[in-house]
């Protein structure tokens, strides 16, 4: 491999790692401005540009949106709009419009703790990883789901840097995997129900991103596999 | 599509600092603050290695899961369990099914169980109203605000906080807790020096005003039913407002049917052909809801038409030796102030009106035909089960149902003796009387102290009560007082907290939701615990997610005589939720109070007890018929027997007590303990020709009037009871002179109120239809609504006789606007010929789902299109409201399981 080649690979690698990582604490935790600092900089919009497939896609869109929100964001009113928005999507005490859980779209039914919750919990501890809140939480929830893939993204980094090429290889087989079989199954259905989300501050924007994202990770996941051959 | 790689080996940035910045940013983001735990992942122990999932019942465990509704029924559920989750779930099949040993089979209801506790709606968190706080409540924001996710710490210092507060301010009185007899509920507040209750006569009706003393009538009626296998000594089996197939799951509906099958005719008076009269082909005598007591009285005056006529229909030795007051030549009551007598009444002695078949019509709206066929079906020479529900006693005008039905009953002699009986027939003990052959024991919990604070509200005041600080206080339904029900006295209060805190939704479930609303806006705090965001929890302040029963260690129900339910723990406490003791454990030491005093052994331990102390009758003592020679009455004036012998159910060994780390003896019982808690409970088979067939309702009563009297003055039925007029006359909820006989009592609203003026020979009002609600299968009350099974397979429509539907160019499927003089709601109509001309039909216990904007309903509830309407004894009026139906001229309404779409603007 040139060491070009090398450098793109670590790029892309680092890359994942880190829209994996911040995904996960966005949709994860209620926002502060910490955290909001952190989403609407520069840097993640190039993160997200880095894999746009073309001019104007979601990918591609994504960043000045964040940049928008950035800005507004030094106003405590507007940050406090945010949580309530976060609130109200993914926390209740509501009825959610778009549960952010894979079981409620693999089944015809709004449910937690189905078969493929099962399935996921499996998979979780085939790499050694549980749930912080097992068993009383659903497994299968985006925030974990995106937790378990930013975990896999590091030890493919660790990887990468002791020069363990199985591993790696194993690592990102094991990635492509599980958005094949879980999230890419799931989240643009999801999606399509945040549509009615009430109000459209940063969540419902950034769940077409996401979408968006996780496909595209599915194909440098395969191009990665490639170069690294 | 571009290829990534390509694309970053043609950038023009540099990688290097592209790279910098990216690791930079990822080491910020792994500072960023603590996740909460239900979104973290954790390294647990070495990696399990994992093959793909083939068959998901490998590794899974069959439990006997919880099924605790108040729907009546008590029936088997059974999942099976994987690692915390159901991947399986199925009925009973225990045994195979058969009449004398039926399977204890689920409903749509049970099978949607796991919807309800595994639902994604399940409230995860406690929460609290965003601009609620001690100091500025901001009520008005009640049911529009935003939510705060606080943690438990935090909500509980709120609610004691509250708590201390409004007590050193206002005093225990004001706080109320809602719920159809609140007064021994809120377990922190009674150690806390109570709270205001709530009485109301929900599913009872009528026969909560005192029918045992005053007129001889069990009044919640499940001993005055025979045993099951009577039925086949039944002619006719009369339905009096009594829907089994949708409102006593389990097994009535199978006793029923092999009741048909062995030729026994039915006949159902309702105001719907209901499924359980297609399913018996039961012959329909349609009524107009809510003029059953003038129905009755046309057959009464039908049965001694015929009598005269054709003679034997009445029973004269029946009513000459058991009730009193029936006409001139009868026993009196001994208390009688005036000498009025019923048949003198029915002839128009006192009011110049004769009650016969033709006035009776006029007001119910049934064919005469239909009132001679049943006034002969009730002869003496039929042999007649004459079962009742309690729906025609929750009316406006209904104080009089328990005296009518009895007297009836009495006329044709259908009392006592095989084949006859004149019962209740309600819940799991539907077409099953008598005394309970498997018994659970004791959880061994305390019961709660005294409530400190008199003040009990009636159903319907409720809300003006918290609006206005005054009501009409008559006590008691049910008996949780030593004073009970008696005569009313105004009182007044200044509520300032409600609390949903006990298996109750009553803002949704109870009447006036609209005013009820406008009351939670007032009052400083209100808290809720609570599966879901139902409409208590969503008009509340601080909500706090309690466990399902799937969550809890277990415990046992008392299902039909034959069955008693065990049920175990299917999962731990979904999320955040803890249980109703873990909850008012915290909230009492809060508060400074020793939980101990209310809960003083675990959960676990309480449902070991309750095992322990289950008991079965013993087969081998049981003598043919003994069993229907009752020994007394209880408290509600069900006949007790005596000659039943009970035994220890379950069998427990030291192992056992050590395996369960609970506190205990051993002992011997007729089941092993891990039996009893894998077949999910115990049940009694039946034989044809068992010791317990021979329960008869009243039995005692019948063998030896003299020595077993009833409860009345008299000690016999009364049908002219002093007792009964003198209770209801000093009521004073409205200016009515009640009568010692069961007269026909014109209601405040009712079918005549649908008249202008009330004159029902003039021109119909403003409100020309009458409004009740049936109980669905959709629900159990208000609980079930949000399961998406449920939702799609009983839309909840507004049920509409075809007539009045064209009349007013409606269509099946076109929405509905039904107004009533409290509110106004829309929902889908379903248009058939099977429900009284007149009458309109919503089903009980939706969710409100109101606009803000214009007050409509958009979810159908049907307590919130009932107002506060009050009937002369405070019984909520729940079924005979007037209402106004049109065809909706705004966008149609959406099917419940279904709702619209918006477009993201990236």
């Amino acid at each position: 491999m040139t060491q070009e080649k090398r450098e793109a690979v670590e790029l892309l690698l680092a890359n994942r790692l880190y829209l994996y990582s911040l995904l996960h604490k966005t949709f994860g935790r209620e926002p502060d401005g910490e955290l909001i600092a952190l989403l609407c900089t520069d840097t993640t919009a190039s993160a997200f540009a880095l894999l746009s497939a073309e001019k104007g896609d979601p990918l591609d869109r994504i960043g000045p949106f964040l940049k928008s929100v950035g800005a507004k964001a030094a106003d405590a009113g507007f940050l406090t709009e945010l949580r309530d928005e976060y609130t109200r999507l993914f926390v209740g005490p509501d009825k959610l419009v778009a549960p952010p859980w894979e079981s409620v779209y693999r089944g015809e039914d709004a449910m937690l703790f189905q078969e493929v919750t099962l399935e996921v919990r499996e998979i979780y501890r085939g790499f050694g990883l549980l749930p912080e809140g097992y068993p009383h939480v659903a497994d299968d929830s985006l925030a974990l789901e995106l937790a378990f893939m930013s975990k896999l993204a590091e030890r493919a980094m660790e990887d990468l840097h002791n020069g363990d090429e199985e591993g790696l290889d194993r690592l990102l087989e094991s990635s492509g995997d599980f958005l094949k079989r879980h999230l890419l199954l799931w989240v643009p259905k999801f999606l399509e129900r945040m549509q009615k989300a009430s109000t459209q501050l940063l969540y419902p924007q950034l769940c077409v991103a996401l979408d968006t994202f996780l496909r595209r990770d599915g194909e440098s996941l395969k191009e990665l596999r490639a170069a690294l051959q | 599509m571009a290829n990534i790689m390509d694309g970053i080996l043609h950038a023009e940035f540099s990688r290097r600092d592209f790279l910098k910045g990216t690791v930079a940013a990822t080491a910020a983001v792994a500072g960023l603050g603590m996740l909460p735990k239900e979104n973290a992942l954790a390294e647990s122990a070495a990696p399990v290695e994992h093959a793909p999932i083939v068959d998901p019942e490998e590794g899974g465990k069959w439990i006997a899961a919880a099924c605790w509704h108040n729907c009546g029924g008590r029936c088997m559920n059974k999942v099976m369990v994987k690692d915390g989750m159901v991947v399986r779930q199925k009925t009973d099949d225990t045994h195979p099914d058969s009449f004398d040993y039926p399977q204890q089979r689920g409903c749509v209801r049970g099978k949607a169980q796991q919807q309800q506790c595994f639902g994604a709606d399940r409230l995860k968190y406690p929460m609290k109203r965003k601009h609620w706080s001690p100091d500025a409540p901001n009520g008005e924001l009640r049911g529009k605000d935003e939510w705060e996710r606080i943690s438990w710490d935090e909500a509980i210092q709120y609610v004691a906080d509250q708590y201390k507060t409004i007590k050193e301010k206002y005093g225990n009185q004001a706080f109320v807790t809602g719920s159809w007899g609140s007064y021994s509920e809120n377990i922190p507040l009674m150690y806390y020096g109570g709270h205001t209750s709530v009485a109301d006569s929900t599913s009872y009706g009528t026969y909560l005003l005192n029918t045992n003393t005053t007129i001889g009538v069990s009044r919640n009626g499940f001993g005055a039913n025979n045993d099951r296998y009577d039925m086949l000594n039944a002619d006719t089996i009369v339905f009096l407002s009594l829907n089994p197939a949708w409102s006593a799951p389990g097994t009535p509906m199978i006793h029923f049917q092999r009741a048909k099958e062995a030729g026994v005719k039915f006949i159902s008076v309702d105001p719907m052909y209901s499924a359980s009269a297609q399913a018996l082909d039961a012959e329909w005598v349609p009524v107009r809801t809510g003029t059953d007591t003038a129905l009755l009285l046309g057959v009464a005056s039908e049965m001694l038409r015929l009598d005269a006529e054709e003679g034997d229909i009445v029973d004269w030795d029946f009513l000459k030796k058991y009730t009193v007051g029936f006409d001139a030549e009868s026993e009196k009551a001994p208390n009688l102030k005036d000498d009025v007598n019923f048949r003198d009444y029915l002839e128009g002695k006192y009011d110049g009106i004769v009650k016969d078949a033709a006035w009776a019509s006029k007001i119910s709206g049934t064919p005469v035909e239909s009132i001679t066929m049943l006034a002969r079906a009730l002869g003496k020479k039929n042999n007649v089960w004459l079962l009742h529900s309690f729906a025609f006693a929750r009316n406006d005008g209904a104080e009089n149902i328990p005296q009518i039905v009895m007297t009836i009953g009495a006329m044709g002699g259908h009392c006592g003796k095989p084949g006859n009986c004149m019962a209740l027939s309600y819940t799991h003990n539907s077409a099953n009387g008598g005394d309970p052959l498997v018994k659970a024991g004791g959880r061994g919990l305390p019961g709660t102290p005294d409530n400190g604070v008199p003040g009990i509200i009636a159903g319907p005041q409720v809300w003006d009560a918290v609006l206005t600080g005054k009501y009409h206080m008559i006590g008691d339904y049910y008996g949780y007082t030593a004073e009970g029900l008696g005569k009313g006295v105004d009182m007044e209060c200044d509520i300032h907290c409600i609390t949903n805190v006990d298996e109750h939704a009553y803002l949704a479930s109870g009447p006036n939701m609209k005013k009820g609303i406008e009351a939670y806006r007032k009052v400083d705090f209100v808290v809720t615990k609570a599966q879901f965001l139902n409409t208590p929890a969503k008009y509340s302040d601080i909500v706090l997610p309690v466990t399902t029963y799937w969550e809890l260690p277990g415990g046992l129900a008392s299902s039909n005589r034959e069955f008693l339910f065990c049920y175990s723990k299917v999962t731990d406490p979904l999320f955040e939720a803890k249980s109703d003791q873990e909850i008012d454990s915290l909230i009492m030491e809060a508060l400074g109070l020793d939980p101990k005093q209310a809960y003083p052994i675990s959960e676990k331990q309480q449902f070991f007890n309750a095992i322990k102390g289950a008991t079965v009758v013993n087969v081998e003592t049981a003598t043919k018929g003994g069993d229907g020679a009752a020994a007394g009455y209880d408290p509600y004036g069900n006949p007790l027997s005596s000659s039943l012998e009970y035994i220890p159910l379950v069998t427990i060994t030291q192992e056992d007590i050590d395996t369960w780390g609970v506190e205990g003896e051993p002992q011997e019982g007729v089941i092993s303990l891990q039996d009893f808690i894998d077949n999910g409970g115990y049940q009694v088979e039946r034989k044809p020709d068992d010791p317990f067939c021979g329960h008869l309702g009243y039995a005692s009563f019948i063998q030896d009037p003299e020595a077993h009297p009833l409860a009345t003055a008299s000690g016999k039925f009364e049908i002219t009871s002093q007792t009964k007029a003198d209770l209801f006359n000093g009521f004073g909820f409205i200016d009515w002179d009640y009568k010692p006989y069961p007269e026909y009592i014109t209601p405040t609203c009712g079918y005549e109120g649908t008249f202008k003026d009330k004159d029902i020979d003039g021109e119909k009002g403003e409100f020309p239809y009458l409004l009740y609600n049936i109980h669905y299968l959709r629900r159990s009350h208000t609980t079930f609504n949000n399961c998406p099974w449920l939702r799609e397979t009983w839309p909840n429509p507004v049920f509409l006789n075809a007539s009045d539907a064209k009349e007013r160019g409606i269509e099946s499927g076109d929405t509905v606007l039904i107004t009533t003089r409290t509110a106004q709601a829309l929902r889908k109509a379903c248009v058939m010929e099977g429900l009284m001309p007149g009458v309109v039909a919503i089903p009980h216990g939706a969710w409100e789902n109101i606009d803000e904007e214009t007050g409509i309903d958009h979810g159908g509830a049907d307590n919130y299109l009932l107002g506060n309407e009050i009937t002369g004894s405070g019984i909520t009026p729940y079924n005979n409201i007037n209402c106004r139906i049109e065809k909706y001229d705004g966008p149609a309404l959406e099917d419940d399981c279904y709702t619209d779409k918006r477009i993201i603007e990236l």
